[in-house]
């Protein structure tokens, strides 16, 4: 039981990078493997935040999303808006070389070793109902269902919203209804950046540290989430999200941690040989 | 009192290397209906796309109902600019969205001044479309394809257009269904709108458009009213494959 | 001095084969990020073969080719059936599941990998491996084989119409490609004597790519070509490695971006 909810805090942190990855997927129709190290830098972001401004857990995740966002912004404008799509291996592996530069763009400001992330909350556990929880454990699940609603509330009613799920849906038809496409898939981008970047830094108070290859290291988790989401569909992002959390920390208390990185292999592999649509979504076709 | 809402001057578009579209010239006004008519490839959707900026002209001018040139720039910023309502040849829902999200996309170009009368301008569209009323809050996706087209005149309706462009409504409907979209847009082509048709089926052009252009390989070939049309032999044979099954042509 | 430009000159040999056999899956339309795995595949496989069972230098390479040939079949046969992104997804994964396979596996040295391969490998052999192969797919591009391969990339439904069988060509290609990188990764095995997991990483396969991004990702000619530069460009600016990885991405993602189709032709043209 225990482990469910330890398993819960883990999948909110997937499930907002997989959010995010699957709005910018939506939008650009592109599988950004750039976003894994926006999330690093999203961390990053917090960790100069505290260090520079204040011991703030705000603050800090403030600073993760606007750092994951604007730079999400940045590369959308000055890349990803210009990528060739006539082919589907261009695009895919331009984002991948962009991903290694900006990984070793943060190698090269913050150095190649882990910084230690300090602790904004006291190490305490609280009890509730039987089960144990820590602080920096309820900040994440209460930033999840912030970002969570926030962005469903952005959506269903605003007519922003409205415009980028019109957009995701067709870009062309969307621009005969007056809707800003370019503006708007900049928008997406900024905001599924945004997302990966908070969980990086929920991500760094949960362990402690940051490291500039922590978007390698989630890449694969990432794409699973995804995967057995459907892709570009949100709420399957978070489920599936959730769900890859909740089956690590099962298997890890079960005795299979060495394994525990294989959760996220295995269900990769099984959906999509078997339903490469995910839980919830529909076969993506190109754009 | 009539003005042009829709100038379109010796307009060419290519498709790569080949003319899809030589040397079109017409007008739209106000409270009139026109058409085009020819097979598939002659060059009437190519035209309609050119016109909200889906495709680019080689050549020619498009002017919109505020005598401003329109050809050249980029779709949203034509629908922003003129108000062109626009029911594509696929229909162009959003299926993932609700009819009534669709109907409410159909005001986003001009949602700051229309939000406030979503309700009153809901209403009335649902007043007109009574099938789309019943189904307000289900997806575009489970619509039967006669629906669907009502759905996506309807959006294109609601903004308020001066122009309103349709390019083939009733392809692949049942004859009772394009019964009804015939009366649906001649009760549309009126109060001071102007309504461009692009239409395989000649029956529906002849009984809804007061001015008909006949399109082949890209250009227009013939142009008159539904009399003339009917009247001309060539034309005729040519297009409306023998005589005795045509119906009288009902003026408008 | 000699030696050390025989040295950037092999390993940029041993590069451009595992390139080699990168484009040619990519030219069957399988986007694949697994390239670099299944050369380290070979790599482990003709270390184990001549460390454990003695067996002759050129008869474990070979062997390991097969090997990864043989994984790489079933992979793609695997995977029939996924288009575009989903095959890049799990060939992803399945490079890194190999690579946690290698870290795992302590009768192969675990995470600090296989060592004291015999050094077997040498200028003249992997050049010698080179222009066969450059040979072979000259002759293999123009044959009804390859020409099929291209047809498939091109337009996979007209090629099935015209009665070339997709999946059997797939599978085919895939482990075609499989195998010259095996070989790569073989020859890779008994020139530096070690072998570790790390080799397997999803940074190698970066460095294919960025080999075969100069050729627009389907031509060989351009996967050589751009092994060479790259180990030029390494040797003469001499960075640290995260600076090297910086440029390096930088200069994948710049190719991408402003010419896709590479910087070298390839058979037939595109038109």
């Amino acid at each position: 039981m225990q482990s469910i909810l330890d398993g819960l805090v883990t999948g909110s942190t997937y499930a907002l990078v997989g959010l995010g990855f699957s709005l910018v997927f939506g939008a650009l129709r592109v599988l950004n493997m750039a976003h894994m190290d926006l999330y690093m830098w999203g961390a990053f972001s917090g960790f100069v935040a505290i260090s520079a401004l204040s011991n703030s857990v705000v603050v800090s995740i403030l600073a993760g999303l606007l750092g994951g966002g604007l730079l999400g912004i940045a590369i959308q404008k000055a890349f990803l808006q210009w990528l060739p799509f006539d082919t589907l291996a261009a695009p895919f592996i331009g984002t991948i070389g962009l991903g290694i530069f900006l990984q070793n763009a943060a190698v090269w400001v913050f150095g190649p070793r882990q910084r230690l992330f300090p602790g904004l909350v006291g190490s305490e556990y609280y009890q509730v109902g039987g089960l144990q929880i820590s602080g920096v454990q309820i900040i994440i699940l209460v930033t999840m269902v912030l970002l969570g609603l926030g962005l469903t509330a952005l959506l269903e009613w605003t007519w922003m919203g409205k415009a980028i799920k019109a957009t995701s849906e067709n870009a062309e038809v969307a621009g005969t209804l007056g809707v800003n496409v370019p503006l708007v898939m900049l928008v997406t981008v900024g905001i599924g950046s945004a997302l990966g970047g908070a969980s990086g830094v929920l991500v760094g108070m949960l362990y402690g540290a940051v490291l500039p290859f922590m978007g390698f290291v989630i890449a694969v988790k990432v794409l699973a989430v995804i995967v057995v989401g459907g892709l570009g569909n949100l709420p399957g992002a978070v489920m599936a999200g959730l769900l890859l959390g909740v089956v690590e920390a099962l298997a890890t208390r079960l005795g299979l941690s060495a394994i525990r990185d294989g959760v996220a292999f295995a269900l990769l592999f099984t959906f999509l040989l078997f339903r490469p649509q995910g839980l919830l979504g529909e076969r993506i076709r190109a754009r | 009192m009539s003005e042009i809402v829709l100038r379109v001057d010796n307009l060419f578009v290519n498709y790569g290397v080949a003319r899809a579209v030589e040397g079109v010239s017409f007008e739209l006004g106000s409270d009139e209906i026109r058409a085009l008519i020819g097979a598939n490839g002659a060059g009437k959707t190519t035209i309609l796309k050119a016109i909200l900026g889906l495709v680019s002209a080689a050549q020619g001018s498009i002017e919109s109902p505020a005598g401003r040139p329109i050809q050249g720039k980029k779709p949203y910023e034509i629908a922003r600019e003129c108000a062109m309502g626009y029911s594509p040849e696929d229909r162009g829902l959003l299926m993932r969205m609700t009819v009534q999200e669709n109907l409410e996309m159909g005001i986003y170009c001009r949602r700051h001044r229309l939000a406030g009368r979503l309700p009153t301008l809901l209403r009335d569209i649902y007043d007109l479309f009574p099938q789309l009323a019943a189904r307000r809050h289900q997806l575009a996706s489970i619509l039967s394809g006669g629906e669907q087209r009502m759905l996506s005149i309807a959006r294109a309706l609601i903004g308020q257009p001066r122009v309103l462009i349709l390019d083939e409504p009733t392809l692949g409907l049942a004859p009772v269904i394009v019964e009804e979209t015939i009366r649906a847009i001649q009760r549309i082509g009126q109060a001071g709108r102007g309504l461009l048709l692009a239409e395989q089926n000649v029956m529906v052009a002849t009984r809804t458009a007061s001015v008909i252009y006949v399109m082949e390989r890209g250009r227009i070939v013939y142009q008159g009213s539904p009399q003339d049309l009917l009247g001309n032999d060539q034309i005729r044979t040519a297009y409306l494959s023998g005589t005795a099954l045509l119906p009288t042509a009902e003026a408008g | 001095m000699l030696g050390y430009l025989e040295n950037v000159a092999t390993t940029a040999g041993i590069n451009a084969i595992i390139t080699i056999g990168l484009t040619v899956v990519v030219m069957s339309g399988q986007l694949s990020v697994c390239n670099a795995a299944l050369a380290g595949l070979a790599a482990y496989t003709a270390a184990s073969l001549s460390i454990f069972l003695g067996l002759p230098f050129l008869l474990s390479v070979l062997l390991g080719a097969a090997l990864a040939a043989a994984v790489g079949a079933a992979l793609s046969l695997v995977c029939r059936n996924l288009q575009g992104f989903y095959l890049a997804i799990a060939t992803l994964a399945f490079g890194a599941i190999l690579v946690t396979v290698f870290e795992n596996l302590q009768v192969l040295g675990g995470a600090m990998g296989l060592a004291r391969i015999p050094p077997r490998t040498s200028f003249f052999n992997v050049y010698a491996v080179l222009v066969v192969l450059l040979c072979l797919l000259w002759r293999f591009e123009r044959s009804r084989f390859g020409v099929a391969l291209y047809a498939l990339a091109d337009d996979p439904i007209a090629a099935s119409a015209m009665g070339i069988h997709v999946v059997a060509l797939k599978v085919l290609a895939f482990a075609l490609g499989a195998f010259i990188s095996g070989l790569g990764g073989g020859l890779y095995a008994h020139y530096a004597t070690v072998v570790v997991p790390g080799d397997l990483s999803f940074h190698q396969e970066i460095n294919l790519y960025l080999y075969a991004g100069v050729g627009g990702l389907t031509s060989y000619w351009g996967a050589v070509l751009g092994a060479f530069a790259l180990a030029a460009l390494t040797e003469l600016l001499r960075f640290s490695i995260y600076e090297r990885y910086l440029l390096f991405g930088l200069l994948l993602a710049l190719i991408m971006l402003l010419k896709p189709e590479g910087l070298v032709k390839r058979f037939p043209r595109r038109n």
